[in-house]
């Protein structure tokens, strides 16, 4: 028998005759289906459950972190990308770009993001734990610059 | 008393293993508690091809938020009370399409086969009963009937009041002897 229940009377000899009967029986055949249950199958079924949610709960907190570096990378390039803006119509020097995020406004900041994001490949992941505008190449800058460049004509 | 007494575990002790990481400490956890839980969840008219994964699915629920387990009442009576939403949740899902519950029985050929079907009558007619039974009165009903749980424990398990379990005890009784008058 399984359960918490104690030999000798109880609740369940309380009970009107049919209904304790009636319950008896029930019972004989919950616990006859009880003892088919494969009970190591499930022990590993909830060890394996719990790794995979685990790994789950990792992993999402990894691609969370990766969308945060990917937004301060953007938010880096768009000031660098600004700046280009700013000396007009000349060549863009790669190197040793001037920043000024703070002169970014939000709607260029918001299309240089997406641009970026549509840049990176899924699968890029940022490791460093500082993003400079080094980290863009020179195609990914003019791409940023076409991409400002078509929200300003917009 | 010639047997020395073995040394078990109790629950708390292997929850807070289970807490450090120890995995053997599940296993026990899963392994002295899954047929009861099967027994709970089949008396509330779990069919027997689905007791498996309702209970296997009831301790990993139980194992995520192992945290919430205050210890108001025992380990099993908390886990008793995890199962029957996971069965509620399931029986929503198997609305529509016709689930067997438990095996029949085996006729015994000695028996009275009069006596038998009576007997089989009353029984499902009483499982038939437990399921028109509002979910909590099912579960205060069965938690004290069957498990031979006292009020205190119910309560503690279920998140009511002692006086709202014994109300819902009586009131489950006595419907189910009207019903199956």
């Amino acid at each position: 028998m399984i359960g918490h229940r104690a030999s000798g009377s109880g609740p369940r000899d309380e009970l009107p005759e049919e209904i304790r009967a009636a319950l008896a029986k029930l019972d004989a055949r919950a616990e006859a289906a009880a003892q088919r249950v494969d009970v190591g199958r499930i022990v590993d079924g909830v060890l394996n459950d719990v790794k995979t949610a685990r790994e789950e709960r990792r992993a999402n907190d990894g691609a969370g972190k990766a969308a945060r570096w990917i937004r301060a990378a953007a938010t880096i390039a768009g000031g660098a990308a600004t700046a280009v803006l700013v000396t007009k119509n000349e060549a863009p020097e790669i190197a040793g770009l001037p920043l000024n995020i703070d002169s970014l406004h939000a709607s260029d900041s918001q299309a240089i993001m997406i641009a970026v994001e549509g840049l990176r490949s899924p699968d890029t992941t940022i490791a460093s734990a500082m993003v400079t505008v080094d980290d863009l190449s020179e195609q990914e800058l003019r791409a940023l610059l076409q991409a400002m460049e078509n929200e300003e004509s917009l | 008393m010639g047997a020395a007494l073995e040394a078990v575990t109790p629950d708390q002790d292997l929850i807070s293993q289970w807490q450090r990481g120890d995995e053997a400490a599940a296993r026990e956890l899963v392994t002295r508690h899954a047929r009861a839980l099967a027994r709970f969840l089949a008396m509330q008219g779990a069919p027997e091809s689905e007791l498996d994964d309702l209970t296997q699915e009831a301790f990993f629920k139980a194992f995520r938020s192992i945290g919430t387990f205050r210890g108001g009442s025992s380990f099993r009576t908390w886990l008793l009370t995890i199962g029957g939403n996971v069965l509620k949740d399931r029986q929503r899902q198997w609305k529509h399409r016709k689930v067997l519950a438990l095996t029949p029985d085996v006729a015994d050929p000695a028996a009275d086969p009069a006596g038998q079907a009576e007997a089989r009558l009353a029984e499902s007619k009483l499982q038939e009963s437990l399921g028109r039974l509002a979910r909590l009165q099912r579960e205060v009903f069965l938690l004290r009937a069957n498990e031979g749980l006292d009020y205190g424990e119910i309560s503690a398990a279920l998140g009511i009041s002692e006086g709202a379990a014994r109300v819902h005890y009586h009131h489950a009784v006595k419907r189910l002897k009207g019903w199956m008058a």
